[in-house]
């Protein structure tokens, strides 16, 4: 779904992002990123998205060549991958509902048709009863839970998550985690960064250590502990 | 392994109508939500759509006008004093033979005398004297050829002139009355036309001024339009940046400011049409009154130009709409592409 050839990111300062990675990410496969803050998660997630582009390597998530995509081919990319965002970044002038069918708006899907998704999507979030309220009328855990509400509605291929615990205390990270586990179980690939290492360690996903734009470490739930320095 | 569409692609869209409803509802809620700015704007977008079309209805009411007046354009053939009727005859003869003459009216001294005295409201039995004094003197000459040096006034022709080709009336006016100036007995030639090039030539100078205008005041307006458009993508910035993260493409993003723009085009085209409503009710009068003046010295009825705008006012209004509804995309498509485009994730 996501594999990485020797992929390297500069930036324009020339601030080396990401250096010759490689690793690659299975349909139905949940990985977490971790590493310090600096050390190339942000990066990682944004090549993915297409916001940044590779410097060097190659790069392909769910087909597409990310070097050499598009911008027309760009949206419908994004379309296809439901993102979490540590800021929850929701519409504070639109409601709940309105927030959670905004990538079927995008998409140009029927209104009525939507409807039967935002609310499943709402459902498995906890939040149906919620659905009229603005987000600032919202807890921080639960505009988190609508941003994944609004990342899964799509029925995307990938769900990417950067810091989507970042601000929550340790009941309802767990949570979020385990509400990302169920997306896992119906072939969704999850790519998650994450600085929380008490919490991903516990929960047997394989993870990927970045150090300075390399991949320094890489733990497996099947060869636990094994690592794999990419030179 | 390829880009296969996404499992919404497969369901039922949206109808295009339906999604350029909810995206027009959403710019006019969104106008609605910034009152002042959008009032200001559609003040602007009035104003300087009102200034051209104004000078434009002017310069056409005065050229309605001129085109009523046009067949009047006569030439004034002043003949020597005292000359002798058959020499005015002989003169008359020879300029009816010119191509240009359509028609040609003699008026004798005696004529001229009683209308100069209607026209300047002398009184009658002045004039009755002053008549009688010239026929005794005359008959007492026993010269009846002749008329009394009492009487100023000398015997007149009134040439119509006829246009040839493409030349105006006033042109053929100019040049008949060059060549009337060279015939023997006559004193002087006035164009009677004269004026009526003069007002020609204004009308041409406020239609150059109004297209001028109208240029200047479109620069204007693509300028303050989207301003306004790139204010508001500005403010949502946020909102785009998040849209773009989740997909959307700029066009999809565009669409609602194009809608404003449009709104705010088509908004301020009707409050310049109803402003120029308001403007022609107050100086109308003024107007008519303007040509009646010149109808007046053509001896014209002249009914001109208030009704025959008022009549127009519908066929200004689309075209005030048209003209800003055209300017208010063009400038929202302008700015906000490139505003859109400046937020990057």
């Amino acid at each position: 779904m996501i594999t990485f050839d020797r992929v390297s990111k500069r930036y324009p300062g020339g601030q080396q992002a990401l250096a010759n990675l490689s690793f690659s990410l299975a349909r139905g496969e949940f990985a977490f990123v971790t590493g310090h803050s600096g050390a190339g998660k942000s990066t990682l997630l944004k090549l993915v998205l297409g916001i940044e582009k590779p410097s060097g390597g190659k790069l392909v998530v769910n087909g597409n060549e990310m070097g050499l995509i598009s911008s027309k081919m760009l949206s419908l990319h994004r379309r296809q991958i439901g993102t979490v965002f540590q800021d929850h970044q929701l519409l504070n002038d639109r409601s709940v509902y309105d927030n959670v069918a905004l990538p079927l708006e995008i998409s140009g899907l029927d209104p009525r048709e939507g409807k039967r998704r935002v609310r499943a999507a709402l459902d498995k979030v906890g939040l149906l009863s919620k659905e009229k309220l603005l987000p600032m009328a919202l807890s921080g855990g639960e505009q988190q839970r609508v941003g994944i509400a609004r990342a899964v509605v799509n029925t995307p291929r990938i769900i990417l998550a950067d810091e989507p615990t970042g601000n929550l205390d340790p009941e309802l990270s767990a949570e979020i985690m385990a509400l990302f586990a169920q997306f896992m179980s119906v072939g969704v690939s999850l790519l998650v960064a994450s600085h929380d290492r008490a919490l991903i360690d516990g929960l047997g996903y394989r993870i990927l250590t970045l150090e300075e734009g390399r991949l320094s470490a890489e733990a497996n739930p099947h060869s636990a502990g094994g690592s794999a320095n990419e030179h | 392994m390829s880009t296969k569409p996404s499992a919404t692609a497969s369901l039922k869209r949206v109808s295009r109508l339906a999604e350029h409803r909810r995206e027009s509802a959403r710019a006019l809620s969104r106008l609605r939500s910034a009152p002042a700015a959008t009032l200001i704007t559609l003040l602007v977008i009035g104003i300087a759509l009102l200034l051209p079309a104004l000078l434009l209805q002017l310069q056409r009411a005065i050229s309605a006008g001129i085109v009523a007046l046009e067949s009047e354009a006569n030439i004034s053939v002043y003949l020597d004093l005292g000359v002798s009727e058959i020499d005015t005859k002989r003169v008359s003869e020879q300029l009816l033979q010119l191509d240009e003459v359509d028609s040609l009216e003699i008026i004798t001294p005696a004529q001229a005398l009683a209308q100069l005295g209607e026209t300047a409201g002398l009184d009658s039995e002045f004039l009755a004297s002053f008549d009688s004094e010239v026929s005794i003197r005359s008959q007492s000459e026993e010269d009846n050829t002749r008329f009394s040096p009492r009487n100023p006034l000398p015997t007149t022709l009134v040439v119509s002139a006829r246009a040839s080709g493409d030349e105006t009336l006033a042109e053929a006016a100019e040049r008949l009355a060059n060549q009337i100036r060279g015939v023997e007995r006559v004193e002087s030639v006035t164009v009677e036309g004269a004026w009526l090039a003069r007002l020609q030539a204004l009308t041409q100078i406020i239609r150059r001024t109004a297209q001028l205008l109208g240029l200047l005041m479109a620069v204007g307006l693509l300028t303050a339009i989207g301003n306004t458009i790139r204010l508001s993508v500005e403010q949502r910035r946020d909102e785009i940046r998040v849209s773009k993260l989740i997909g959307a493409s700029d066009g999809y993003i565009a669409r609602p400011f194009l809608y404003s723009g449009l709104f705010l085009g088509v908004g301020g085209g009707l409050l310049a049409w109803l402003l120029q409503l308001v403007v022609v009710g107050l100086v109308g009068h003024e107007i008519g009154q303007f040509l009646a003046l010149y109808a007046a010295e053509a001896g014209s009825s002249g009914a001109f130009a208030l009704s025959e705008t008022l009549q127009r006012a519908g066929q200004e209004l689309g075209l005030l709409l048209g003209a800003g509804a055209f300017l208010g995309w063009l400038a929202a498509l302008v700015a906000s592409r490139r505003a859109i485009a400046a937020c990057e994730p």
